[in-house]
C-alpha cells in the first residue's frame, strides 16, 4: 500500500481540500505574528480560528470521502505512549481540572498535528511552508524595529527585564522568550532551505529577512535564543562542504548588521552587550536560580513515581521550593522534559523520550529516501533542524502548552511522509 | 482546485488585513491623532469641569500614555483635584525626564512597564523650563505638607533643574532608586494622604471610619464565611489609582500593608482575626497570558477560614483579559466589577474557603479611592 494521499474525488472534496491548504498557509504565515491577528470583537487570534477550521474540514472531507477522520502519521507508537502516559497521571494528579484541562489540551493538539500532517504531505505545498513562516517571522522582526524605535506598531510585550534596566521587546507574542524560539525557527528554514536563496531575487528578499529576524531576535533580548541562534550558524558552516567561504559570508553579514544597527541605535548593541554578559557579574540571577532549582525538582520528579503529580501541575508541584536568589523565574520549571517527568512520572519522560525518537527516526527516514533529491534533503534537514533548535531551548525554557508546536511538527512529518510516500526510484534527479 | 499560489496568497492577504487593521487601531492611539481629544480636554480644564477633565484625562492616557501635552494637563488637573503627588509625577513624564523610571515614576496606562523614555523623546513638546518651575512653586506654595514626602522632594528638585542646571548632574550622580522605589510604608503614607487625609501609621478604627465616611462609604459586615464566634478586627481595604501608578491597601487597628505598583491586581489572603495580610501578589491579568491560571493556583492554596482582598484601579480592571474577568465574577459572584471603560477603581473581599458572597466597592471617581471597611457585628 502506497502512503500517498488519494487524491481528492468530488468537487466538495476539492473545495474542502482547497480549504485546508488555505487554512495550512494562513496557520504557518500567522504564527510569529498571532498578537497582532486577534479577530476584533472575538477575542480569538486568527491562528486559533484557522486551526479549529482545519481540522474540521479534514474530518470532513476525509469522512465525506469514506476514509478515516485521519491518515496515519508512522509516529503513532511515540504519541500512543505518551497519551497513555498522560492519561495515566490523570488518576494521581494533584490537581484533577488542571490535568483533565490539559489532557484535552494536548488532545485538540494532537488532532491539530494529524489533520497538519496530512494536509502538508504534498509537495507543493512543502515548497511554500518555509517561505511563508520566515516572511512573517521577517514582518514581525521589522514590527518590532518599528515597534522600539517608532511606536507605530503595539507591542504585544515591552518591559524592563526584572533586575536589570534593560528593554525587551516582542510584537508577536506576549513572551519575548517564546518570541525568540520562533525566530529560531525562521533562522532554522534560513540557513537550511536552499530553494531560499536560490536566484538574485530570492537571495535579496532572504537577506533582508535574515536582517529583520536578527533585529528581532537581539531585541527579545534571549540568551538562550542567541546562544541557540550561533550554533545554528555553527552547524551550517560545519554541514557546509565550502566552510571556509560560508564562514567568510557568515562573518561579515554578522558584521555587517551590527553596523547597521550601531549606525542606527547603538544604545542596542550595548543593550545586548550588558544582557548578553550580566550573568558573569552578579547583576541577574535568573540562570543560577533556575540551576539552584534543578536539583530541588528533580527530587520533587523522584517523589512522583511512576505517574507523576498529574499534567499541568509542576507549577503546584513546585511552589513551596524555596528561591535563596529570590528570582521568579525559577518557580515554573525552566526545562521541558523535568516538567514532563514531575508532572507524568518517569513513564511519561521515557514516553516523552520515545516520540523524540519516533520522530528523528521518521526524519532520518525520509533523508536516506531522498537522497537523489537534494533540495527535498536540504528541507528535511531544516525541519531536523527546527526540531532541535526546540530541543536545546527546551532544556532551558517551559513551552509545552502550545498549538504552534502541533503545527510545525505536523509539517515537519508531512514533509517526511511526503518522502517516503515515493519508492526511492521515483524520487527527482 | 485553485492553485496552490492562489491559496497561499490569499492566506498571506486574510493574515496582513488583520495586521493592518491591528496596527490602524492602534495609530488612534499616535500623537497626532490626541490633538483634537486635547483641545477638548483643555476646554474642560478652562471651564474647570475638574471631574469631567480627570475622567477624560484618565481615558485618554489610556490611548496615549507617553503623549506628554496630555500628561501636562493632567497635571494640572491633579492639582486642582488635591492630588499634588500625582501632579508631580505627570509633570515629570510631561517634562521629558528621561529617568523617569529611576524616579519610580512607571506609567500604569502604558501597555507594559515599558522603557517610557525612549518612547517619550517622539512624544509631543515638554512645556518650557519656566513653565514646570512655575508649576513647581505652585505646588510648593498650595501643599507645603505633601512635599516633605523625600520622593515628591526628590522629583521637585529635578523638575526644578531642567536643562544644563548643576542640580541635574548632582542628582545623575546620585545612587538609582529601584523601580518601585516607594517602600511600603511610603506608599502607604502617600496613599494616606491621598485618600484618607492625614493617616497616622497605625491608623485606629475611629479614623479609618471617619476617612471611609469622608468617601462616602458605609461600614459593611464581614463575608459571612468568617470565623464564627471569634471577635474579628475591623479591616479596612482600598485600591487607588492614577495614570502614573497604583496604591493598595489592608489596613486594620494595628496592622498595615500597603503596595506601591505600576499595574495589575493586587490581592492579599487577610487573617480576619487579626486582620493580618498572611500573604500577596499582583497579577497583570493580559491577554494571551496564564496569569488566570497563576492566580487560580495561588489562591488555591489557601485553605482556612481566611479572606482574600482584591484590588484594582481603573487602568487595571481596563487591560484584564476576558478570560481573567471571567474567573473573576464566577469564582467569587462579584456583581459590581466596573465596566472595562469606566475607569473606576475597584476592591472586593471574598472568603476562600466558600463564602457565599463577596463585599465590594468602586470609586466614586476616575480618581478617588474605592474603599470597604468590614467590621464584624456579631
Amino acid at each position: 500500500m502506497t502512503l500517498a494521499a488519494q487524491p481528492p474525488h468530488s468537487r466538495l472534496s476539492l473545495a474542502l481540500c482547497a480549504f485546508e491548504r488555505y487554512a495550512l498557509y494562513a496557520l504557518v504565515f500567522s504564527l510569529p505574528l498571532q498578537a497582532l491577528t486577534t479577530i476584533p470583537g472575538a477575542g480569538w487570534t486568527l491562528t486559533k480560528a484557522m486551526g479549529g477550521l482545519a481540522v474540521l474540514v479534514h474530518v470532513i472531507r476525509r469522512v465525506s470521502e469514506r476514509r478515516p477522520p485521519f491518515a496515519r502519521a508512522h509516529i503513532e507508537s511515540g504519541i500512543a505512549l505518551f497519551a497513555a502516559a498522560c492519561l495515566a497521571s490523570l488518576p494521581h494528579s494533584i490537581d484533577s481540572d488542571a490535568s483533565w484541562n490539559a489532557t484535552q489540551t494536548f488532545f485538540q493538539y494532537a488532532l491539530l498535528f494529524y489533520a497538519i500532517a496530512e494536509i502538508a504531505r504534498s509537495e507543493s505545498v512543502q515548497v511554500r511552508i518555509p517561505a511563508l513562516f520566515v516572511s512573517a517571522a521577517a514582518l514581525s522582526g521589522l514590527a518590532a524595529m518599528d515597534s522600539f524605535f517608532w511606536g507605530h506598531v503595539p507591542a504585544a510585550a515591552d518591559s524592563i527585564i526584572a533586575n536589570s534596566s534593560i528593554r525587551r521587546l516582542s510584537v508577536g507574542l506576549p513572551d519575548p522568550n517564546h518570541q525568540a524560539l520562533l525566530f529560531l525557527f525562521a533562522t532554522s528554514f534560513l540557513l537550511f532551505e536552499r530553494r531560499l536563496w536560490r536566484g538574485r531575487f530570492r537571495a535579496g528578499l532572504s537577506a533582508g529577512a535574515f536582517l529583520a529576524i536578527a533585529v528581532g531576535l537581539a531585541l527579545t533580548m534571549s540568551r538562550a535564543g542567541w546562544a541557540v541562534c550561533i550554533a545554528l550558524a555553527l552547524l551550517r558552516v560545519v554541514a557546509s562542504r565550502r566552510r571556509f567561504r560560508v564562514l567568510g559570508v557568515g562573518v561579515a553579514a554578522a558584521a555587517g548588521i551590527t553596523a547597521m544597527v550601531w549606525a542606527i541605535h547603538p544604545a542596542l548593541i550595548e543593550s545586548v552587550q550588558r544582557r548578553a554578559t550580566e550573568f558573569r557579574q552578579g547583576g541577574d540571577a535568573s540562570i543560577a536560580s533556575r540551576v539552584w532549582h534543578y536539583a530541588g525538582m528533580m527530587n520533587r520528579a523522584q517523589e512522583g513515581g511512576p505517574f507523576g503529580f498529574g499534567l499541568d501541575t509542576a507549577h503546584k508541584a513546585v511552589i513551596h521550593l524555596e528561591d535563596p536568589l529570590g528570582e521568579t523565574p525559577a518557580v515554573t520549571v525552566h526545562n521541558v522534559p523535568l516538567l514532563l517527568w514531575i508532572e507524568t512520572g518517569w513513564t511519561g519522560l521515557a514516553a516523552y523520550g520515545w516520540l523524540w525518537s519516533c520522530i528523528a527516526a521518521s526524519l532520518c527516514a525520509a533523508w536516506l529516501r531522498a537522497r537523489s533529491n537534494p533540495d527535498e534533503r536540504a528541507r528535511l534537514a531544516a525541519y531536523a533542524v527546527l526540531l532541535g533548535a526546540y530541543g536545546a531551548i527546551s532544556l532551558v525554557m517551559p513551552f509545552v502548552y502550545y498549538s504552534g508546536f502541533a503545527v510545525l511538527l505536523g509539517c515537519a512529518i508531512g514533509a517526511a511522509n511526503n518522502a517516503l510516500s515515493r519508492p526511492a526510484s521515483a524520487c527527482k534527479t | 482546485m485553485p492553485r496552490d499560489a492562489i491559496l497561499a496568497a490569499a492566506a498571506v492577504t486574510t493574515v496582513l488585513a488583520l495586521v493592518v487593521a491591528q496596527i490602524a487601531m492602534n495609530a488612534r492611539a499616535l500623537p497626532g491623532a490626541a490633538l483634537p481629544e486635547l483641545r477638548r480636554l483643555e476646554d474642560l480644564t478652562r471651564q474647570r469641569e475638574w471631574d469631567q477633565a480627570s475622567q477624560f484625562a484618565r481615558k485618554l492616557l489610556l490611548v496615549h500614555p507617553y503623549f506628554r501635552p496630555l500628561h501636562a494637563i493632567t497635571a494640572e488637573i491633579m492639582f486642582e483635584r488635591g492630588f499634588p503627588e500625582f501632579a508631580i509625577e505627570h509633570l515629570a513624564v510631561a517634562a521629558g525626564q528621561t529617568d523617569a523610571i529611576r524616579l519610580g515614576i512607571c506609567l500604569a496606562t502604558a501597555p507594559e512597564a515599558g522603557d517610557a523614555c525612549a518612547l517619550l523623546r517622539s512624544n509631543g513638546v515638554p512645556p518650557t523650563e519656566d513653565a514646570v518651575r512655575d508649576f513647581v512653586n505652585r505646588l510648593e506654595a498650595r501643599y507645603p505638607e505633601s512635599m516633605k514626602n523625600p520622593l515628591a522632594r526628590l522629583r521637585m528638585h529635578r523638575l526644578s533643574a531642567q536643562g544644563d542646571n548643576p542640580l541635574l548632574t548632582f542628582w545623575e550622580t546620585a545612587p538609582p532608586l529601584p523601580m518601585a522605589s516607594t517602600d511600603f510604608v511610603e506608599a502607604g503614607r502617600i496613599c494616606g494622604s491621598l485618600a484618607f487625609g492625614a493617616l497616622n501609621p497605625e491608623p485606629t478604627p475611629e479614623e479609618s471610619a471617619a476617612l471611609l465616611t469622608w468617601l462616602g462609604a458605609e461600614p459593611q459586615d464581614l463575608p459571612s464565611c468568617a470565623v464564627g464566634e471569634a471577635s474579628a478586627t475591623a479591616i479596612a481595604v482600598f485600591a487607588h489609582g492614577g495614570a502614573t501608578g497604583n496604591t493598595y491597601g489592608v489596613l486594620s487597628e494595628a496592622r498595615r500593608r500597603c503596595v506601591s505598583t505600576p499595574r495589575g491586581w493586587w490581592f492579599a489572603v487577610v487573617d480576619a482575626v487579626s486582620g493580618e495580610v498572611i500573604r500577596d501578589a499582583i497579577f497583570c491579568f493580559a491577554p494571551l497570558t496564564r496569569a488566570p491560571r497563576q492566580f487560580q493556583d495561588w489562591i488555591e492554596r489557601e485553605s482556612g477560614p481566611a479572606l482574600l482582598a482584591g484590588c484594582a484601579s481603573g487602568e487595571a480592571v481596563a487591560r484584564m483579559s476576558m478570560d481573567a474577568r471571567r474567573l473573576l465574577l464566577e469564582r467569587f459572584g462579584l456583581k459590581a466589577l466596573p465596566a472595562p471603560d469606566a475607569l473606576q477603581a475597584y476592591a472586593f473581599v471574598a472568603c476562600l474557603s466558600g463564602g457565599d458572597r463577596a463585599t465590594e466597592a468602586v470609586s466614586l471617581g476616575a480618581d478617588l479611592p474605592a474603599a470597604l471597611l468590614l467590621e464584624n457585628r456579631k
